[in-house]
């Protein structure tokens, strides 16, 4: 009897503890009313419009805050189902692309999100006022017809297969997001750009935040979305407060003096704010630094030379760089610069990846003799090495100096030219490109693309004026725009075939063959892969959870407030 | 006096067009703002569309001609960054460093002249060698350094002032100081060589010689002479100020028009540059035409 009571007791309260589990996991966790104002410190605005379709995707931690993309990512960088869409399927062709909406996601005005808003949405982004961006650029190319099948679903029919398509929708890769297609029509004005003038001063969008005012060129402030449809990203901050300051040492000081609680950083910024006791958040593998041989399929270049190219890798001591450019910022933190395994723009999250892949080893005797064996050292001539910076990385500088130190010590000579990126892109845009005999480089920084592919397409593949023969015999365009390969008719094959491939396995295996197959080529060198350090005031924010590869996803709804927010 | 304002005002639109002709072709020898702003996966088509949205298709002859022509109507254009008209986007920030100027420049002043009055009268003296080593540390200290230095000891250290942003006068003192300490060093030393040359004049000697105090001597007959050289220094200098406060704006993260034409450069756009250089010049000139008519105020051999 007296067994069985306890029996009794010890079930009702496992129970009981399971219940309470259940329900803690089965329920949106609830937060506390929202307090207290978010001031973050970004370095730059881009175009800074409300209009979300005028800019491109530097613009996301702007304007990004009130809106949501077509397809989510989850906090790896992985597209997720968790979205707006929350199934793209294909068809087995792969150039039918239906997208299913989750029901119940409202406008800031209380609209409901329906299809037709999805095509408005792909509609607009293919206007011309849409240039500059990453999707509209694809989708102008890409997308044939949209067709409403019904409430919540919508159908895309491309020109070709396109497997980089649904990466396009994610704000990874792309840019777009929901225009209210009811709203817009019922603005002010005769004309789209009429309308489009009075929805930027009233912007609307799905996202956790509200807009409240901007001031031009200075700062943007939202307020936050209670009736956001993702419960676990309400956000826990009452407003939200995004300041344009590009000078790294004012972003510090303003943590220091509490004028901001969050901003962005350099290596060497994080690394002191570490110290004072500052929080410091690293966002995983935002961009790649990669040492591209400019214009290398011209034969007058001397990088057209595969035994010069193999040999300027050679020389060089990545791991050493890397490890003097980016020293660990704490146990915790670790170091922002890594090298990844494989050859070009692969890494950590992307498609194909390969951790045992081999990597290009530091050998200065074996670059010495590929140097003399094609003369090279008995007739030297200079190279210029475009030293500039980008957001993504601002050791760039840093990277080119460290570069051509090696490569005087085994001969190559070379000359540093200080200038900006649009210097560069004015030769690299130029048709035929620009660059001058006997030969240019530079480090650009791709983003991290998940995709494996769609990095492969921007960095090696041929441009639009360039016909390959296969390009030609498969009446396709890889649509290239830094042509980075220096055997364009291999990288357009490589890449033509893997673009129709539609299921996720087998467009994996075609990234590692790429991956495989251009190892050997030396085409480009991959300097670092680098991490975007942030820090916050530990009182102020005590977490946060930005997307990781990519530095543009910031999801500034998720910062925890700190004990000292009011 | 009319005369001078005449020919004053031709020089000055003569120069305004000079400055928009090198401004106009020599921004876009740098290359064209779609490179700046344009993904590199843009397709060449929607390069093309960008340009033609903006007018950079045409012939650059044509484009000079269509902006002239809406310069003289009073219509700077639309940046092509934050797609809003220039003027629009120059109006409040011009107000903003101009209110900077101001107070860096009367600080500056509120500083250099007992300064240099007192290295002029003690001579050789403690406050002399105080007012050399402002002189030669305004002169060498960049104002970026000084800058960050100011912050970290008056806001970081000390919390006592804001290290960034606009609203409350607090605001103005930093930035202010950073922006007059150049001004602070020149002024200093102009008025200390102007006024040991005319406290060694003859009509100072007999105002000596009559009897007159010494504090009179100094303000009324020895530093109204004096200042006609500072009058012209600071008066270069307050536009000077206003184009080089791209550091002390950007380092305070103050709105003004610094700040606006360092992004303008970067991204190249050509309306906004165009527009600044085209407006900080007409403030120059006019600055310049105000220093001459002030000359008269204050030596009435040049009225004459």
């Amino acid at each position: 009897m007296r067994q069985s009571q306890w029996l009794l007791r010890a079930g009702v309260i496992v129970a009981v503890a399971l219940l309470a589990m259940v329900a803690h996991a089965a329920v949106p966790e609830v937060w506390a009313a929202p307090k207290g104002t978010l001031r973050v410190a970004v370095v730059n605005f881009d175009r800074e419009s409300t209009a979300q379709w005028l800019g491109a995707t530097p613009m996301l931690p702007y304007i990004g805050n009130m809106n949501d993309p077509f397809i989510a990512a989850d906090e790896n960088g992985q597209l997720s189902q968790q979205g707006l869409v929350t199934e793209w399927q294909a068809n087995p062709a792969g150039d039918v692309i239906t997208l299913t909406i989750r029901p119940g996601v409202k406008f800031h005005n209380g609209d409901e999100v329906t299809a037709e808003d999805i095509k408005f949405s792909i509609e607009t982004w293919q206007r011309p006022q849409a240039s500059v961006s990453v999707s509209g650029s694809a989708i102008r190319g890409a997308v044939k017809n949209v067709e409403v099948l019904s409430k919540y679903q919508v159908q895309v029919t491309l020109t070709s297969p396109n497997a980089i398509f649904p990466h396009l929708l994610s704000w990874v890769e792309g840019d777009i997001g929901v225009v209210p297609k009811r709203y817009f029509e019922s603005l002010p004005g005769n004309t789209f750009e009429e309308k489009e003038a009075a929805f930027i001063k009233a912007p609307l969008g799905t996202g956790p935040w509200k807009f409240v005012q901007r001031n031009i060129a200075t700062d943007i402030e939202f307020e936050a979305n209670l009736d956001y449809w993702d419960a676990q990203r309400v956000p826990q901050f009452a407003r939200l407060r995004v300041i344009k300051v590009p000078e790294v040492s004012t972003r510090m000081n303003m943590l220091r003096t509490g004028e901001v609680d969050l901003a962005v950083l350099d290596s060497d910024a994080a690394k002191t704010l570490d110290k004072e006791g500052l929080k410091v958040f690293a966002v995983r593998n935002v961009a790649h630094g990669l040492l591209v041989f400019y214009q290398c399929y011209d034969p007058r270049m001397l990088t057209n030379d595969i035994r010069f190219r193999k040999a300027a890798t050679l020389a060089i001591d990545r791991q050493a760089i890397v490890k003097a450019l980016f020293p660990p910022i704490s146990p915790t933190i670790g170091s922002l610069g890594a090298l990844s395994a494989g050859g070009p723009l692969t890494g950590p999250g992307v498609v194909g990846y390969d951790p045992n892949a081999p990597t290009y080893p530091y050998d200065p005797k074996e670059a010495k003799r590929l140097l003399k064996e094609m003369g090279y050292l008995d007739n030297p001539k200079t190279i210029t090495a475009n030293s500039f910076a980008f957001a993504s990385l601002p050791e760039g500088p840093k990277l080119i100096e460290a570069i051509v130190g090696y490569w005087e010590a085994v001969g190559i000579k070379v000359q540093i030219r200080q200038v900006d990126w649009p210097f560069v892109s004015k030769k690299m845009f130029a048709r035929p490109q620009g660059y001058e005999p006997p030969g240019e480089v530079g480090v650009q920084s791709p983003w991290y693309r998940p995709s494996g592919l769609n990095n492969f397409r921007v960095f090696a593949v041929s441009n639009p004026d360039l016909k390959t023969e296969v390009e030609k015999a498969r009446g396709l365009e890889a649509g290239g725009a830094v042509t980075g390969h220096c055997d364009l008719n291999k990288a357009d094959t490589l890449y033509l075939d893997a673009l129709g491939i539609m299921d996720p396995e087998k467009l994996a295996e075609a990234v590692r063959k790429i991956n495989r197959e251009t190892y050997e080529d030396y085409w480009s060198v991959p300097m670092v892969s680098r991490s975007e350090p942030w820090a916050a005031r530990p009182g102020m924010v005590a977490d946060w959870r930005p997307v990781h590869l990519g530095p543009v996803y910031m999801r500034f709804e998720t910062a925890v407030p700190g004990p000292e927010v009011k | 006096m009319w005369k001078l304002l005449v020919t004053r005002m031709v020089q000055a639109i003569f120069t305004l067009w000079v400055v928009s002709v090198v401004v106009f072709f020599s921004a876009r020898i740098t290359g064209s703002p779609e490179l700046a702003l344009m993904p590199p996966d843009a397709r060449p088509e929607d390069r093309a569309a960008f340009r033609a949205m903006y007018g950079l298709d045409r012939p650059l002859m044509v484009q000079y001609g269509r902006w002239l022509n809406r310069v003289l109507h009073g219509d700077l254009g639309q940046g092509i960054q934050h797609k809003v008209a220039v003027l629009e986007l120059i109006g409040p920030r011009l107000v903003n460093s101009l209110k900077l100027a101001t107070v860096g420049v009367s600080m500056a002043l509120a500083l250099s002249l007992p300064l240099g009055v007192l290295a002029a009268v003690k001579r050789g003296q403690f406050w002399d060698r105080i007012a050399m080593g402002i002189g030669l540390g305004g002169q060498s200290l960049p104002s970026f350094w000084l800058a960050l230095i100011l912050v970290l000891i008056f806001s970081v250290r000390l919390k006592l002032l804001p290290a960034t942003g606009m609203g409350t006068w607090k605001h103005y003192i930093l930035p202010g100081f950073t922006l007059g300490w150049f001004i602070t060093a020149g002024a200093t030393r102009l008025v200390r060589s102007g006024m040991l040359e005319v406290l060694d004049a003859e009509f100072v000697k007999l105002a000596r010689a009559k009897g007159v105090a010494e504090q009179w001597v100094i303000c009324k007959h020895a530093l109204r002479n004096a200042l006609i050289s500072v009058v012209t220094f600071v008066g270069f200098m307050f536009g000077i100020v206003i184009a080089s406060s791209i550091t002390t704006e950007t380092v305070f993260v103050w709105p003004g028009i610094g700040r606006l034409v360092f992004e303008a450069l970067l991204v190249r756009d050509f309306p906004l540059i165009q527009g600044i250089v085209l407006i900080w010049s007409a403030i120059i000139i006019f600055l310049n035409l105000l220093v001459d008519l002030a000359y008269g105020v204050l030596d009435p051999r040049i009225r004459v």
